[in-house]
Order: C-alpha cells, then structure tokens, then sequence
C-alpha cells in the first residue's frame, strides 16, 4: 500500500534544487516537484520512502544537535488520502454513524404502536383485525394489508370510514363513525299486522295485551307502551317487545302459472320478513286458489 | 534497440546521457545528475559533462528517479549550456 500511497513534502532552503541530489543518491523516486516559492519545493514522495526523507532532511528544531541546510516538512493531505486518513483515525466514528443508520432503517420498518384518530372506541377490534393481518407491535410491517384490516373495520355496525397508513414507526387507523347512530326508539303500542294465534311473546317493556294462545285479529294491539302504578295510574315508556303471531293467508290469484301465483301471494304476507310453515296453490277457474300458512313476527324497539 | 546503444555511446564508450523531447509537449531525459534551476518557464538539469536549459511553459518535474527525469509541460526550446560561457556544473 506505501508503494502507491504519496506523501507530499516540502523541502525548505536556499536553493532548494541542490537538496534533490541527496534524494536521487539515496535512490528515492520523486514526483511532482514544484517550487512554490524561491526556498520551499514541494515534492511527493512514496509513503514508503517518508522516513529516508526526513531521515537525510530531518525538520530539526532548536535543541537539536543534527545540522542539515535543508528541511523537511510533512504538507498537509488533500484529496483522497486526507478521507483515507480521517476514515483510518476516526473508525468508532464512522462504525458509529453506519450502525445509527443501518439501526435506523431497519426500525423504521418496524410498528411500534397505534395511533386513532377520530375514534377509538374499536380499539379491541382493530388490534384484532391487525393480529388476522399478521402485524404485531415491535415486528416488521407487512404492507399490502391495509384494505383487508379496513374491510373488517367497515363490517362493525356503525363505522361509516376506515383507513390505515403508516408514519415512521407508528400504524395510524382512522375511523368515522355515523353521524347519527341507530334510529331513535319509536313511540306507540305494538299492533298485529296479520290475523292469526300468537306463538310467542316477548316484552322487556310496556305492558302485554295479549297472552300466548290468543287468537288475534288484523290492527289489534298486543303490548301497550305504558305501565300500571300500584294507585292505578299509568306510566308512559318507549315499548321493547317481540310477538310471533301464527298467520294464515287465502286468497285467489289471477296469474298465468301456479309459481306467479305463489310469488304474488308471498309479497303480498311480507315475503323476507316470514316464516312460511305450509303452502298450497290449486288451479280455479279464475286462476289459482293460494293457501299459505306462515309465522310473522312483529317488533318495535327490540 | 541496438542501434541506439551504439549511437548513445562516446569515443570511449561509455553510455552517454540523452534525452528525448515531444514537440510543444514534455520531455524525458536520462543519466541527469542533479537539478539547477527550477520554474515553470526555466529548467536546467546537469549531466556529467555539461549542462541542458529547457526553456517552455508550464514546465513541471513529474518524476525523479536514478537519473531519469520526466518534465511534463510545453517544451520550446533545449540549450546545452557551455561551461565556459553559461558557467554550468560539469
């Protein structure tokens, strides 16, 4: 490495020319002479031949016995070899500094917790959708699971918006909720929509009108939205209660096939919002003649 | 080459010092034994029996080495110095 490494050396004295011939003698190679004033050349020499040089020039000073015309002194390093001998004396600083930036980038690949903004009333539910995800606190980020966390966030009844990003070291989640939550509670008593017996009968508040067994007609009330005081009077509430009424529906259809037929009868009881038990559909000569039996359940508020 | 052996040699044959110049260019010269002058308009370098004046600009040593020096720069014009009218170093 001294073999292509060089050191520049000033050689100072009067007629700094007649200091190279000690140097040629010496059989030490030069380069680059360059007289920068009238007693000063400056001269590279190998790294190698650094010690003959001042070992012939020595940089005596004034309690030195040596005696030499001319002397010798290290210039200062520029270009690559200063930042070879920074990088050399200075290692702890420079393994320093790699390590912070290697450290660095490799935690900002990490998640080291959660962040909500609007809401963070779905924070259990978010910490679960992020274990379903496979992104733990203090573990490398996964990206690309963002829409999915966010898909079982928007299932949550109630959550209007949903995001997820990612700033440094922290997992943002952002959730909207609805402006306005659910419904407000209705006011009123509960009514049969259908003619029929009552199956089963579930009031959490108001008063029951009806008990199980009952035969029931159209439009007549079954839980009322008040409750009795023991002096006879009465006490208005918002009612809770669910009724199941057994329901019978004849009618004569006019429909080209017996599945119209069914099909109108069906929208006609309420279709989704039943539970249809026996059906019967038999041709007339005006059309057909359908017979559905089926359980319908009536709410409010519950 | 042989040819330059025998050409580079004195009437006693000993190997004499030579010297090789690019026109408008640098120069390389062999069997110098020590350095006068030294400018980036004047250069003269002393051989065993006489002494060269390189004139030009921008002159420079590149190297030094056992009697080779390589000048870098513009080389215009070479001069043997006579000792007894330039007072050269023999």
């Amino acid at each position: 490495m001294g073999a292509f490494i060089k050191e520049r050396v000033y050689i100072e004295g009067l007629m700094p020319e007649r200091a190279l011939l000690r140097l040629r003698r010496a059989g030490i190679p030069l380069f680059r002479v360059q007289k920068t004033n009238a007693t000063t050349l400056l001269v590279s020499v190998r790294k190698r031949d650094l010690e003959k040089v001042f070992a012939i020039y020595p940089n005596v000073c004034y309690n030195d016995s040596r005696s030499s015309s001319f002397t010798a002194k290290l210039a200062p390093k520029k270009g690559a070899t200063k930042w070879l001998y920074v990088l050399k004396n200075r290692v702890g600083l420079w393994l320093g500094a790699l390590l912070f930036i290697g450290g660095t980038a490799f935690a900002d690949g990490l998640v080291c917790g959660v962040d909500f903004v609007g809401t963070d009333v779905y924070a259990r539910e978010t910490y679960a959708a992020l274990r379903e995800a496979n992104i733990r606190l203090f573990a490398p980020y996964r990206k690309g699971k963002e829409d999915l966390i966010c898909a079982k966030l928007l299932s949550i009844d109630g959550v209007e918006f949903c995001s997820v990003k990612k700033r440094g070291m922290r997992l943002v989640v952002e959730i909207r909720t609805a402006p306005f939550g659910k419904e407000s509670a209705k006011d009123g008593q509960l009514y049969a929509d259908c003619d029929g017996v009552i199956l089963s009968m579930t009031v959490l508040r108001g008063t029951a009108l009806k008990k199980i067994g009952d035969r029931v007609n159209a439009g007549e009330p079954l839980v009322g939205d008040w409750f009795s005081t023991e002096d006879g009077g009465h006490v208005r509430v918002q009612a809770i209660a669910r009724v199941c009424i057994a329901c019978t529906y004849v009618e004569e259809i006019a429909a080209a096939t017996e599945q119209e037929a069914f099909a109108i009868a069906y929208l006609a009881v309420g279709a989704d919002s039943v539970v249809l038990r026996e059906r019967r559909v038999t041709a007339t000569e005006r059309g057909f003649a359908v017979r559905l039996a089926y359980e319908s359940v009536q709410t409010i508020n519950f | 080459m042989r040819i330059y052996d025998e050409l580079f040699k004195d009437p006693n044959d000993s190997a004499c010092a030579r010297c090789v110049i690019v026109p408008s260019g640098g120069g390389y010269f062999e069997g110098v034994r020590a350095l006068g002058e030294l400018s980036t308009e004047k250069i003269v370098v002393y051989f065993p029996r006489q002494a060269v004046e390189i004139t030009g600009t921008d002159l420079a040593i590149k190297k030094y080495y056992e009697g080779d020096l390589q000048i870098g720069g513009k080389v215009s014009g070479v001069r043997v110095l006579s000792p007894e009218t330039d007072g050269g170093k023999g």
